[in-house]
């Protein structure tokens, strides 16, 4: 096959995905960096306005900060305990026990139902007055069981305990780590005196480590990103979204209301490429600290 | 498979292509003209389509094409209707709408004035039609509307024989009635609240702010004030409900289907739709009365009108007013009212309330009527809704949820709010001028 024949195929095959991504992915998100710059309301043009957009989120905007903290709180909490809980199940559905392939497939499924779905059925057993949740806890004996989709203290528990719910996805992901280290290395290890916790500290989590920091980051990305939950959690508990007093007000909550309640397009727009920033520098710094305890054979 | 076998012919061909290039370039006036009616899916959908249907019948040279939208996502739809310049030509435009739909109102000033005598403009109390207009000018017509009452359940009241509320009360003679009616139980708990308080809207922090003699935008709607002194009378009333007097529950203690269930005296409510709920909950025995005065005396509260105007570029506007002057009618509007809806024609009022005798749910339905002598609409701001539910309801939550005073609650809205009004809002309007 001559060169300008490879060349033809190249582009044909090539062409296609490339001109997708420039239409449809990096047109659309330059063009977003120009309206952070303006005021865009979708009927009129934009106008540019330089860096207000900016300092008005920064300074002035009373829901900025909050929907900043709410994620941060949401992510630090979230994102660990997620990766404990799926590390802690993968490791007992890698044990060699009956009925295995019912619980993985019980404990994976509720990550594949859709976020929409799952927020809905927790709304109803997170009500405070006549939700499961609550009735359970009256019947236990506690007489005011927390308010958790009405009170600012409990909303956001409420979230990080639905997000809890779906660790089927990060758990599959270290059964497959945990069923590639190599049983020599535990037989070494037990040669040498290792208890249980000796082999996992060990030989597990550095085998496992290439895969808990792929968890690691999809799951600070997702937590950044968490939208579907709390919009759907505001609106089928009857609360304004985000509510109550931007308790469940997530950061991307924050910009879709922003763009498509108010049609602030340009405020909007520098919220989106403050996220993207603020996700590339954790990712870069979760990349240099990774040299120092990621084991990579 | 013929088809594909053998070519159609060339005479075939030219008809289909001739056919298709008429049916797309025909003009619409060749036809019954179309018009587009934006409703939202609140509205008894099926009473909707019957009319749209018996208009048809009787208007043939008119189709009308309905736009289906849920209640809390209309303002998305209106607007990005209108940046794609699908504007409906027909369009509901409540109180909380105006503002922002103004610019895409059609001057209804001469219609109206051509058509005064059949439209029977004496049939509406004059301050839903002076919400109607702005600057002289007509944009709406009102259908229904609702006004803040005191809701009361008159089998508590019965049960504990507390006076039923009247006009002459004073927030004095709620707070007594409200202790008298809420009842604990041996272990402290709750069994009936004497009111409710309306939470997660501006229903009832709104109206007392201002029958505490404050408001929450200035008269030119150039800043906030809620951090003022009258204001702050009615935040510390709303706030001392359920913190200092304990008549009504903190947010989540109560329960969660509100006053439907039985267990409120009393509640601050004003919403348009709460007649046809209530109405579904037939154990529960519950009337109205106009609100109790505040410091100031004011008994009204706030006003909230459904309203419908026309799209100002409409291309057919003649057309479309004879469907507005269709869904206004007393013929269109009887069907809601006979459902629980307040129509905005008082004699379609006393037809529908008032033959119903004791009967009446409301019985009292008369004091909305009243009511509205002192009743005022929602600021005339284009970014009401971001203002009250974005910017200051959060506060509100942070005070009732008791983790603000009313001042911190205050002046945190207000400054917020401000900053909004002076900043974003402020230069959007003007781009928009």
């Amino acid at each position: 096959m001559s060169r300008r024949l490879q060349l033809f195929y190249f582009w044909m095959m090539v062409g296609p995905a490339g001109l997708g991504f420039l239409l449809f992915v990096a047109g659309p998100m330059f063009y977003s960096g120009y309206l952070s710059f303006t005021q865009y309301d979708v009927i009129n043009p934009p106008r540019f306005i330089g860096w207000q957009n900016y300092y008005y989120l920064a300074i002035h905007d009373p829901s900025f900060w909050p929907s900043v903290k709410v994620t941060a709180i949401f992510a630090g909490v979230s994102v660990p305990l997620g990766l404990l809980l799926s590390l802690a199940f993968a490791m007992l559905l890698n044990a060699r026990t009956r009925f295995l392939g019912f619980f993985r497939t019980a404990f994976f499924l509720p990550s594949i139902l859709p976020g929409v779905a799952s927020a809905v059925l927790w709304v109803w057993i997170f009500n405070p007055s006549h939700g499961l949740l609550n009735s359970f806890l009256r019947a236990a004996g506690v007489t005011e069981p927390p308010a958790w989709t009405s009170s600012p203290d409990w909303a956001l528990s409420a979230l990080i305990i639905i997000a809890l719910w779906g660790f089927g996805g990060a758990m599959v992901i270290f059964l497959a780590g945990l069923q590639g280290v190599p049983r020599s290395l535990y037989e070494a290890a037990q040669l040498d005196g290792c208890g249980w916790w000796g082999q996992f500290r060990h030989v597990t989590l550095p085998m496992i480590s290439p895969v808990l920091f792929f968890n690691l980051i999809m799951g600070i990305i997702g937590a950044m990103k968490v939208f579907d939950t709390a919009f759907v959690f505001g609106a089928a508990a009857g609360l304004v979204p985000g509510g109550p007093a931007r308790a469940t007000l997530f950061y991307v909550l924050n910009l879709y209301l922003k763009a498509f309640n108010h049609f602030h397009f340009g405020l909007a727009s520098a919220m989106a490429w403050m996220l993207f920033l603020a996700i590339a520098l954790l990712t870069a710094i979760n990349f240099l600290l990774a040299k120092r305890w990621v084991h990579h054979e | 498979m013929l088809l594909f076998l053998k070519p159609p012919s060339k005479f075939l061909r030219s008809s289909l292509l001739a056919a298709i290039i008429l049916w797309i370039a025909l003009p619409e006036s060749f036809g019954a003209v179309q018009l587009t009616w934006l409703v939202t899916l609140d509205h008894q959908k099926t009473v909707i389509e019957q009319l749209a249907e018996d208009f048809e019948a009787n208007n043939p040279d008119i189709n009308i094409r309905l736009l289906w939208v849920p209640a809390n996502q209309y303002s998305v739809k209106f607007k990005t209707l209108a940046a794609a310049r699908q504007t409906p030509d027909l369009f509901y435009c409540g109180d909380v709408w105006l503002a922002g739909q103004l610019p895409f109102l059609f001057d209804l000033t001469p219609f109206i004035e051509r058509d005064r005598e059949e439209l029977n403009l004496k049939d509406f109390p004059p301050n839903l039609l002076e919400a109607s207009r702005k600057d002289g000018k007509w944009f709406l017509l009102p259908r229904f509307f609702n006004v803040s009452l005191l809701y009361y359940n008159r089998t508590l009241f019965r049960k504990e024989e507390v006076d039923f509320p009247s006009p002459s009360w004073t927030w004095a003679d709620y707070l007594e009635a409200a202790r008298q009616l809420t009842k604990r139980n041996e272990r402290g708990q709750t069994e009936w609240w004497g009111s409710d308080v309306v939470l997660g809207w501006w229903g009832e922090w709104l109206t007392l702010v201002r029958q505490g003699g404050g408001d929450f935008l200035a008269p030119d709607v150039s800043e906030a004030r809620l951090n003022e002194a009258e204001a702050l009378v009615g935040l510390q009333f709303y706030y001392d409900k359920v913190y200092k007097h304990r008549i009504a529950p903190a947010p989540g203690r109560g329960p969660g289907t509100g006053f439907p269930s039985g267990r409120f005296g009393m509640q601050w409510g004003g919403h348009l739709g709460n007649w046809t709920v209530y109405n579904d909950f037939p154990n529960l025995d519950w009337d109205v009365e106009i609100l109790p005065s505040g410091p100031t005396g004011t008994a009204g509260g706030e006003l909230a009108i459904e309203s419908y105007g026309i799209f100002k570029e409409t291309r057919h506007p003649e057309e479309a007013w004879r469907l507005l002057k269709y869904i206004v009618s007393v013929e269109a509007v009887r069907p809601f009212a006979e459902r629980g809806f307040l129509p905005a024609r008082l004699p379609l009022a006393e037809e529908v309330y008032g033959s119903q005798g004791d009967q009446a749910r409301p019985r009292n339905w008369q004091a909305a009527y009243r009511a509205l002598e002192h009743a005022r609409p929602i600021p005339f701001h284009p970014h009401f809704l971001e203002l009250a539910l974005d910017i200051v309801q959060p506060e509100m939550d942070l005070m009732m949820s008791n983790r603000l005073t009313p001042e911190e609650a205050a002046l945190r809205a207000t400054r917020a709010a401000n900053a909004f009004i002076k900043t974003v809002s402020y230069r959007q309007r003007n781009h928009s001028k």
